[in-house]
């Protein structure tokens, strides 16, 4: 569990350049939650999950981790870091070994492990990611494509063995169908154990598929936060902070607007579908 | 390795054209090809007739086309938004009135004239896309190619690049390439190229090209959800005439659908 108390961050604080990033933000986020973390540029979202596995230390307030104060003096910050991990976005750019193998296995080497437990950990890995390390263990990371690289990192983030899997824009830059299996790999993730998934992303159709509760940042505050269905039916609130919603949802509204008694608060092209036929069988 | 392999297609001037394919299509490789950042092994690119391989007009070719790159940040030089979009033009030597009056004009067309003596690092991504493409105007370019200039901007910031390509092609006859993995942006182009293994595969109007489910599906992309629903909705029994590819399109087809079917 991850429980922040009216944290604030203020970068460069004291400087002419300082500039608020969080002010004054409390959330908890339950073990085994895939959350959905949106919001404009600016709104503070990358601050806030740097400062889960502390590598962001808050100006004010604090992040506790099942209910340890992760800023206290005597922390365990290296745990911490192992336990809630963080893909950055583009981490195929901080690839640097010279086999995929040799790659995943750097994380959990530094973690002190015996070589047989960072074997089966990068064997793990790599086929949790739909790699399989007899064919990918020995080649280069950078002969592979942009998705297979992407894989390669996530790989080195699971092969740390996190029980918080945080993504920043996971899927920029993929194509279509990159985007897809990508999506489909972090529900299998979150489907096979007890991980806990946050999602950032500018995409709304990609939160609708993966996150079960949406948390919206603005001005670096706690904007809504709610199940899926419920914030994406507050079309205008969102409108308004310039994130919009779903194009099916989108849909649906503009049918709802239009005087078609549609329900609002679906969010799959299947629900849309089955709404949209059931209104028109009554019209 | 092959990264395009035989393209041959014109784009006409003042067209809007959106170039999608998977990664590894060659999309980008075909960007760069536009403006000689990179020079075909085989085959040629004409551009208003100057041919890309001959070292002598590279300079009149990338004034004629102005390339966005997908990081904001990766493309502005000074440390003032006017300075930015004077570097271009002071370049070719032009007399500081007539740098000062294209700086002026290529401001308003990208509606940033508020920011002219703002820091660009301290922008939005999608301001900073913005006067990415204010100093490709200030070039006066025939033809600007986004590759991928949406890619890591917010809704807001996208909707404000796209809203600009929009406005800078119809009022202004900007020619447009704009190479993406968005269907639904794609869709706002008046013409869709579909690349896969390095060809043409598909090339006709948004609502041509988005019709071809099988075939995009094979080439590893999507349709906008729209056309999903548009889809989904055929196969139960309730067909929309006119292909609709945006929200407001599909809401206006279905409101006469069901304005049809009422008593």
């Amino acid at each position: 569990m991850i429980e922040t108390r009216d944290l604030h961050h203020v970068y460069l604080e004291g400087t002419p350049m300082s500039a608020v990033a969080l002010r004054g933000v409390s959330l908890t986020i339950r073990d085994g939650e895939r959350v959905g973390l949106i919001g404009p540029t600016g709104s503070g979202k990358s601050t806030l999950v740097q400062t889960f596995n502390a590598l962001i230390r808050p100006t004010r307030g604090t992040v506790f981790v099942d209910g340890v104060d992760i800023f206290a003096p005597k922390a365990d910050r290296r745990r911490i870091r192992q336990q809630v991990a963080l893909l950055f976005q583009y981490p195929e750019q901080q690839l640097f070994e010279e086999t995929v193998a040799r790659d995943v296995s750097f994380g959990p080497r530094n973690l002190g492990l015996p070589e047989e437990e960072v074997a089966s950990r990068v064997d793990d890995a790599l086929h949790a990611v739909g790699l399989d390390p007899g064919t990918f263990g020995s080649r280069s990371p950078f002969t592979l494509s942009g998705g297979e690289m992407r894989r390669v990192a996530l790989a080195g983030v699971l092969a740390m063995a996190p029980r918080v899997l945080i993504l920043d824009e996971p899927t920029a830059g993929l194509d279509p169908q990159g985007k897809a299996e990508f999506l489909r790999l972090i529900h299998h993730l979150h489907a096979r154990g007890n991980l806990t998934v946050i999602l950032i992303t500018h995409s709304m159709d990609e939160v609708a598929q993966v996150a079960e509760r949406v948390i919206v940042l603005n001005e670096g505050l706690v904007a809504m936060d709610g199940p899926t269905r419920e914030v994406f039916a507050r079309a205008d609130d969102l409108e308004r902070l310039h994130l919009g919603i779903p194009q099916t949802a989108q849909v649906l509204h503009r049918l709802r607007a239009r005087g078609l008694p549609v329900r609002t608060d679906l969010l799959t092209l299947e629900e849309a579908r089955d709404e949209i036929l059931r209104v028109l069988g009554t019209a | 390795m092959a990264a395009l392999d035989g393209i041959t297609l014109t784009v006409a001037r003042g067209e809007y054209v959106a170039i999608v394919g998977a990664n590894g299509s060659g999309k980008s490789t075909l960007a760069k090809c536009l403006n000689a950042l990179l020079v075909p092994t085989e085959g040629k690119v004409l551009v208003d007739g100057l041919d890309t391989r001959d070292p002598a007009a590279v300079w009149q070719v990338r004034q004629r086309v102005g390339m966005v790159f997908q990081n904001p940040d990766n493309q502005l030089v000074a440390t003032v938004v006017e300075e930015d979009l004077a570097f271009g033009p002071e370049n070719l030597g032009l007399p500081s009135v007539e740098i000062r009056q294209r700086v002026d004009e290529a401001l308003r067309a990208v509606e940033m004239e508020e920011y002219r003596h703002h820091a660009p690092h301290l922008l939005s991504g999608g301001q900073k896309q913005r006067v990415a493409i204010a100093g490709i105007l200030a070039m006066r370019p025939m033809c600007i190619v986004l590759d991928e200039a949406t890619a890591m901007l917010d809704p807001l910031g996208r909707t404000e690049v796209l809203r600009t390509i929009d406005r800078l092609n119809r009022d202004e006859g900007v020619t447009i390439v704009h190479i993406t993995h968005a269907m639904d942006e794609a869709s706002l182009a008046r013409r869709v190229v579909a690349l896969g293994g390095g060809r043409v595969v598909l090339d006709g109007s948004p609502q041509e090209v988005f019709a071809q489910v099988e075939v995009l599906r094979t080439l590893g992309l999507g349709v906008p959800p729209v056309a999903a629903l548009v889809r989904a909705l055929d196969a139960a029994g309730v067909r929309l005439p006119g292909h609709p590819l945006t929200v407001d399109e599909l809401g206006e087809a279905l409101h006469r659908f069901a304005a049809a079917r009422a008593p």
